[in-house]
């Protein structure tokens, strides 16, 4: 072709509106790109068809009209983290940004798709998704990559308290050097991120997320007090605000030691609280009362109705599994672990680098006391004159969005990177609809290559 | 961890351990029917000779329990405790929004039309990379190879081939410093005692050369399988086990079922309800 020469100056004009969507399993993150780009702007939208026990039926920001989730029954369209149901991820995406009552209402035709997907996604997944992108939404342009590659256009350096007097310009981003763990609904992820590109063959994940440990707190309920295994939202928030990263899990186990009801043994109260379910009539939200030492260990009933459960070692028992999930038999590293796994894959001189800019975003990384102990076992991990610096993105489940609204501002980049729907019509269909999946990368390569050599 | 010591002595009976029990020494103490779970087991795992020392009759309750384990994992990794096809919820029509709907394309009606769970798709990743990998696996291969390097134990990454002529990583340093921490920006390398050990040593290497860099940023995606997290190094040594009725730690095991227990209160209460 006769363009071939200019190639560069040719990128196609995109359209003025761009639409973010990270779309997790548990919310999809969407919102649209402004000229200062802010959390405030992001909508948290449920990934998820729900049934009530009246068998109401709630699509995804539908949710937010329900008042009851005792014996609610959800279908999500991801799976370990990617997309495989379109039929409900349409109905969501359509309640989300389409029908005319959609809290995100966009024409496609007139708006870019910066969208995210888990690390290692199955190519036949990816290829489903531009389909449906193109084919079925008809975006106007749309790029897509793997979440934890956003992170690099946040202010980085903000989050470990540097150079507090500027944030970095837009041309210093994306950020040099970056280990991101996302630890979300379905799975933690390790990806070392260097210019915005993330290094592949270090990328390692651990099949521990928010899912797996609500489930596990729904078992230990379960067996020690009552079924609970269809009251997911009431055991989330369970986890939410009771739930803790021990710091020394032996000490405070030993602390927690309740023997049963014949033997009395002196246990630590500072441990235990009491967890108020709430009975979705008078209180829509549990809470947590401090514990009565001279009331039994068992479930109990308040004047108004509400069921109590005790709760000591399920507090931290839960979310030590992130740590250790040999503890339940599943053979993985802990997180730390895969922290380790990742920098193996490495050349040693980016070590430092990376152990000092590692950053947690996504949901679960906000469980209390997990950003410490992530910092204290690598610490002990690496050698000691690397300095390890572990931060946790103040807005950890909104933290990859608001890094895509920020690389859209960069219209030059977003040009380099998009596949419009143009190009699509035209090309999408070859190499067996691999095309759009193999620019995505081809130009993401290309535009980390002219990072790397400044 | 605790030792027996701990067990409340409720009268002569009660330290001597019971017919069924075994009081498990200690935390080395490898169980066999809680072995992981991982591709390797079967290979390996009836052969090693850490699980000589077993008190438990064979292969039956490894097995069992074996499966067992697999079962409560793909539980906590489960949407509801039910069948995903139990809980087909059918997506309300639009009431209002009815504009003339959409011819769609061949490939989305497939899409739409498309029953297969994320286990078909991985199968499909798996089976096409094996195709691949027999028919000489080509380097473009696009999810890249199916087996993670340095899996298991850890190693020192492998040694850096240098590239001849002008290697320029100083822009490492110095475009953006504000992302490196400080201590970073002076390369200086201080020998120190963690040098014996690969892992721990300072030393820090030089910084990698463009081409190394270029060739870590552009490297195709790993396979899902790949960029699973193996195992602890220290997998074997740091295997915990749990009390099934209180949570605090299984020093006591159940010679019938392979359970755990801390205490011969809590043994008393499995016995009531001991799956054998
Ligand atoms: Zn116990
Ligand atoms: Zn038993």
């Amino acid at each position: 072709m006769a363009r071939h020469g200019k190639r560069h100056h040719d990128y196609p004009s995109l359209a003025e509106k761009t639409l973010i969507i990270d779309n997790g399993a548990y919310n999809i993150k969407a919102g649209f790109s402004t000229e200062n780009p802010d959390v405030k702007e992001c909508q948290l939208i449920p990934n998820c068809i729900a049934k009530s026990r009246e068998k109401k039926v709630y699509v995804g920001a539908q949710l937010s009209k329900c008042r009851d989730f005792g014996d609610m029954v959800f279908v999500r369209p991801l799976e370990k983290g990617f997309v495989v149901n379109w039929p409900e991820e349409k109905a969501i995406w359509e309640s989300a940004f389409l029908d005319s009552t959609a809290v995100l209402k966009c024409d496609p035709h007139e708006t870019n798709l910066i969208l995210t997907e888990a690390p290692n996604c199955p190519q036949t997944l990816q290829v489903f998704c531009d389909q449906m992108v193109f084919e079925e939404f008809e975006f106007a342009s749309y790029y897509r990559c793997v979440g934890p590659s956003l992170n690099a256009y946040n202010d980085i350096p903000s989050l470990f308290g540097d150079n507090s007097e500027q944030p970095p310009k837009l041309s210093q981003l994306p950020a040099e050097c970056l280990l991101l763990i996302d630890s979300g609904y379905s799975h933690t992820t390790v990806t070392p991120l260097l210019h915005g590109r993330p290094i592949q063959n270090a990328v390692r994940r651990l099949d521990v997320g928010g899912k797996f440990l609500t489930n596990a707190l729904k078992e230990t309920l379960s067996t020690q007090y009552y079924n609970v295994q269809d009251d997911t939202i009431p055991v989330t928030e369970i986890k939410e605000s009771a739930c803790y990263v021990s710091d020394d899990f032996k000490r405070d186990l030993d602390r927690t030691w309740k023997l049963g009801a014949r033997q009395r043994r002196e246990i630590d109260y500072s441990i235990v609280i009491d967890w108020v379910l709430p009975d979705y009539e008078n209180t829509m939200h549990g809470y947590s009362l401090p514990h009565d030492p001279k009331l039994p260990f068992k479930t109990r009933t308040l004047p108004m109705g509400e069921s109590v459960l005790p709760m000591a070692n399920e507090r931290f028992q839960i979310p030590e599994l992130l740590f250790n999930p040999s503890d339940i038999g599943l053979a993985e590293g802990g997180l730390s672990d895969i922290v380790m796994q990742s920098l193996e894959q490495l050349p040693k001189g980016l070590w430092p680098a990376m152990l000092g800019n590692i950053v947690l975003v996504g949901g679960t990384s906000k469980l209390k006391g997990l950003r410490e102990r992530l910092e204290a076992e690598i610490r002990q991990n690496t050698p000691s004159d690397f300095p390890v610096r572990v931060a946790l993105h103040p807005e950890a489940e909104k933290a990859t969005w608001l890094g895509g609204a920020r690389m859209a501002n960069n219209e030059d980049l977003m040009k380099r990177l998009c596949v419009t729907r143009q190009e699509y019509l035209e090309h999408g269909h070859t190499l067996m609809h691999t095309w759009t999946n193999r620019q995505f990368q081809a130009r993401a390569n290309a535009v980390g290559t002219t990072m790397l050599e400044g | 961890m605790p030792q027996i010591e701990e067990l409340p002595t409720t009268g002569p009976s009660a330290v001597r351990p019971t017919p069924g029990w075994a009081l498990v020494p200690d935390s080395n103490y490898i169980d066999p029917s809680k072995a992981p779970l991982n591709p390797t087991a079967s290979i390996r795992g009836k052969r090693s000779t850490r699980f000589e020392n077993v008190a438990v009759s064979g292969d039956v309750l490894s097995s069992r329990k074996e499966r067992e384990i697999r079962q409560r994992l793909e539980h906590l990794n489960s949407e509801n405790r039910y069948d995903r096809k139990e809980v087909a919820i059918a997506i309300p029509k639009k009431a209002g929004d009815d504009k003339p709907s959409k011819k769609q394309t061949t490939g989305v009606r497939k899409i739409l039309l498309s029953d297969k769970a994320f286990k078909h798709h991985l199968e499909d990743e798996v089976a096409h990379l094996s195709k691949q990998s027999e028919q000489g696996g080509s380097s473009t291969s696009y999810a890249g190879p199916q087996i993670a390097p340095s899996y298991a134990i850890p190693q020192p990454p492998p040694p850096k081939k240098r590239k001849a002529g002008p290697v320029n990583t100083s822009h490492i340093k110095s475009a953006a410093p504000d992302t490196v921490p400080p201590t970073t920006t002076t390369n200086a390398v201080e020998p120190s005692e963690f040098d014996v050990n690969p892992l721990l040593a300072t030393s820090i290497p030089p910084l990698p050369s463009q081409d190394e860099l270029l060739r870590l940023i552009t490297a195709p995606p790993l396979s899902y399988n790949a960029a699973r997290a193996a195992p602890a190094s220290h997998y074997a040594s740091l295997r915990r086990h749990f009390c099934d009725v209180c949570g605090y730690w299984g020093d006591v095991k159940c010679l019938k079922c392979g359970g755990r227990v801390c205490s011969l209160v809590h043994k008393a209460e499995h016995d009531s309800h001991c799956s054998l």
